[in-house]
């Protein structure tokens, strides 16, 4: 009997592991014969152990995260044999920094994403990367970012150091089921789509029979770029409160009715275009218009999670830029626009080590590092020079790949989120938490002059 | 020294050896980190490296009283508390309930029996975090399950998590699937209850709600004690099922429990978020204390 019992569990115990070994793998959704030469390798640590130089780094914990800079290490690792890097640190969220310092455990390079990062690069755990004198080559090399990427590299209004490399160029798209619109019968707009064009669109696919048009992330980018484009502002540039304004209003009521908490208070077809919701409904198609959100606003990183979803469902994505708000005058709209990066750590200050931390990141983001990891489709280059070239373009999961220029058409402005401007530190994160729950009270059919004059009640108590 | 008491001495030294591990991580791992936060919670500081050196900016008492003399403070301060307490005041009575009448009915001697107290013990291994994600997809108004269910036989669909208003109401619900781990506790007290009790009551003609009120229930009472403290401590720590089934502190703050406000001081105000820790240990210690206080009418039986 106890035998019977232990081989049953040795079974169970192989099985397992073969399980887990399995998701170690990178999916490409493609055999390895139909890869023609381009490897659907799974990111597997390569160590040169007997390196002169030993770098270390921390990252996000995600699978994809670590699979990202684990690729950029092996190919690094084999031009250069004399470093060997290491991810020895996992990280949830940046608070993490602090604690790996506090244990005296700091890597040489750590993970940090835009808007996080300027309490950290303020108290000093980054060093300024826009030093020539440390960093040699930097002036000419961040040269080569998009403009607002870099604006999101300094940690306050007066700072003008730049405290990490900027790794992607994440700017919000609109993902689309191609097969729910034709099954609609509502045509796939193009990248040069305005607003009202947008709108028509999820009507059109209301009335068709979609539960609703879009699922639409209750995300402060998302809000922000929502604000800009109706023409509001949380705060003045003296760190004012600004909100209650007519066009603050206007974008407050289009997003009640865009969610439309009441729906049976209007048109079913005119309101309640959207839902909430981190991508699950879109990704949920079944088969048919009926009961679907056939589009959702989000961002590059996501784009492996939707294709695979639509390959394994049997329905054809593809994504398209966020629809340009055409502003008074026609000019153009403006788009939340972010993105992640890596700092050298103040516990890198081993000369040799420094300069190959800073070597291995600007090889990381130049046009051969993107190169290397553009099969994880993860990425969209920080680099101008990419904007319409690399492989980072040619992204496909088995036989499906989306419209690339979606992500960096210019039909829009770019905003940077971030208000170091104007607060300091200490309320930031306050501060950003009132926005959330500003905008969270759509859904419970609160006005417009009730939710602003509880967010201004708050936010004068918050900072006197 | 006479040979007596070196043995003493040694048979001393043998048994502090063997509870050394156990004081040394009480002391690293719990007791430090307490002084250290309560030093904390006196100065004005983001959260740094541990320093025995740069406290900050000394407040005094400020991070304490803030929560009285400042508006925003005070509303986030007192909603968690408000939220706190009232899950409390309708989770607890409500568990202990349905916990102690599951464990009355699987106590039965049923063919079978053993799968279902199994079956509804399961729920109380799932993890927290994993529950909650769960649920969060169970509950989605537009494409979960349950709402699926409701509408197929024309029932209006739930809110759940998407109102301020049904998302209390929802979050005990969810969280009453976990009192399996009260229900095994009630079982083996149960099991405990003299059969010559019952069996005294029944010769004088006790009826079954006789036999409940008077026998069973009083017997159980040491378990009703350690079970109210026990879910007083864990209620007032409620986190991580609020974060992966809202993503946050619900629709208009309606699930921002107490620990939720510290969580989200922790970065920028750590030396308030550790006088909100420390008046939480003041608050959970003055409720325990009044339910000790008030346990005359808890029975122990002779073996205790």
């Amino acid at each position: 009997m106890t035998k019977r019992i232990k081989t049953i569990l040795s079974g169970i115990l192989a099985a397992a592991t073969i399980f887990s070994a399995s998701a170690c793998q990178v999916d490409t959704g493609k055999t390895e014969e139909s890869n023609s030469g381009k490897t659907s390798t799974s990111v597997i640590p390569e160590e040169n152990e007997n390196a002169e130089i030993q770098l270390t780094v921390g990252t996000l914990g995600k699978a994809d995260e670590q699979s990202l800079m684990q690729a950029w290490i092996n190919e690094y690792q084999k031009l250069n044999k004399n470093v060997g890097i290491k991810i020895t640190k996992n990280m949830g969220g940046m608070p993490e920094i602090i604690n790996w310092a506090s244990a005296n455990a700091l890597p040489d390079i750590v993970w940090t994403a835009g808007d996080q990062h300027s309490p950290y690069s303020g108290s000093g755990y980054f060093q300024d990367l826009s030093d020539e004198t440390v960093f040699e080559g930097s002036k000419e090399f961040f040269g080569g970012f998009y403009e607002s990427i870099i604006d999101s590299t300094h940690y306050s209004s007066e700072d003008d150091g730049i405290w990490f490399v900027p790794r992607d160029y994440n700017r919000l798209v609109i993902y689309i089921n191609v097969t729910a619109f034709e099954e609609a019968g509502v045509e796939v707009p193009g990248n040069d789509w305005t607003w009202d064009e947008f709108i028509s669109v999820c009507k059109a696919l209301k009335k068709a029979g979609a539960k609703k048009a879009i699922e639409w992330k209750s995300w402060r980018p998302v809000y922000t770029t929502m604000l800009t484009n109706f023409g509001g502002k949380y705060l003045n540039d003296d760190g004012s409160f600004a909100l209650e304004s007519d066009a603050s209003k206007a974008c407050y009521d289009f997003y009640t009715n865009f969610y439309a908490a009441k729906a049976e208070d209007g048109d079913p077809d005119e309101t309640a275009l959207a839902i909430k919701g981190e991508g699950a409904s879109f990704k949920g198609y079944a088969e048919s218009i009926t009961g679907s959100v056939p589009m959702v606003v989000d961002v590059r990183p996501q784009l492996t999670g939707y294709i695979q979803a639509a390959y394994n469902g049997g329905w054809t994505l593809d994504v398209r830029a966020f629809p340009n708000f055409v502003q008074e005058g026609g000019a153009e709209g403006y788009v939340g626009t972010g993105c992640s990066g890596y700092g050298i750590t103040k516990a890198c200050t081993d000369e040799k080590k420094r300069a190959e931390a800073w070597k291995f990141l600007k090889w990381c983001m130049s046009e051969k590092g993107y190169d290397a990891v553009a099969y994880l489709g993860n990425i969209v280059p920080a680099i101008k020079s990419m904007r319409n070239s690399g492989e980072w373009r040619e992204y496909a999961y088995g036989d499906m790949s989306v419209n690339a220029d979606a992500f960096v058409a210019e039909n829009t402005k770019d905003i940077f989120l971030n208000y170091y401007n104007v607060l300091p530190n200490s309320k930031q994160d306050s501060f950003i938490r009132l926005t959330d729950g500003f905008w969270d009270k759509v859904s419970t059919g609160k006005s417009f002059s009730a939710a602003c004059s509880e967010f201004k009640r708050d936010f004068d108590d918050l900072i006197q | 020294m006479t040979a007596n008491k070196k043995m003493k001495i040694r048979k001393n030294v043998t048994g502090y050896l063997y509870v050394l591990p156990v004081i040394l991580g009480v002391l690293f791992f719990t007791l430090l980190p307490v002084v250290y936060a309560f030093i904390n919670s006196f100065f004005e500081t983001p959260l740094k490296p541990f320093s025995l050196t740069d406290w900050g900016v000394f407040v005094g008492l400020k991070n304490y009283y803030q929560n009285f003399t400042n508006g925003y403070y005070r509303r986030r301060f007192l909603r968690s508390l408000g939220v706190t307490f009232s899950y409390a005041g309708i989770y607890i009575p409500l568990s202990l309930v349905l916990s102690f009448l599951l464990a009355v009915l699987l106590n039965k001697s049923v063919k079978g029996i053993r799968f279902f107290r199994v079956l509804y013990y399961l729920p109380v291994l799932i993890p927290a975090v994993c529950s909650g994600m769960l649920w969060n997809r169970i509950t989605d108004p537009d494409f979960g399950i349950v709402n699926a269910m409701l509408e197929s036989i024309g029932l209006k669909a739930l809110p759940w998590f998407q109102t301020a208003k049904s998302s209390m109401p929802s979050f005990v619900f969810v969280n009453l699937f976990t009192i399996g781990g009260s229900m095994i506790l009630w079982l083996a007290q149960l099991k405990n209850v003299p059969v010559s009790l019952y069996e005294s009551a029944r010769l004088d003609g006790a009826s079954k709600l006789r036999l409940l009120i008077s026998i069973t229930i009083p017997i159980c009472t040491p378990m009703i004690l350690y079970n109210v403290i026990m879910s007083i401590i864990g209620v007032m720590q409620t986190y991580a099922q609020v974060i992966t089934l809202t993503g946050g502190s619900g629709a208009e703050n309606s699930l921002l429990f107490y620990v939720f406000n510290i969580y989200d001081n922790r970065v920028q105000s750590f030396g308030y978020a550790c006088a909100l820790s420390f008046i939480l240990f003041a608050i959970i210690g003055g409720l325990t204390a009044i339910v000790m206080k008030t346990s005359k009418w808890v029975y122990y039986t002779e073996e205790g």
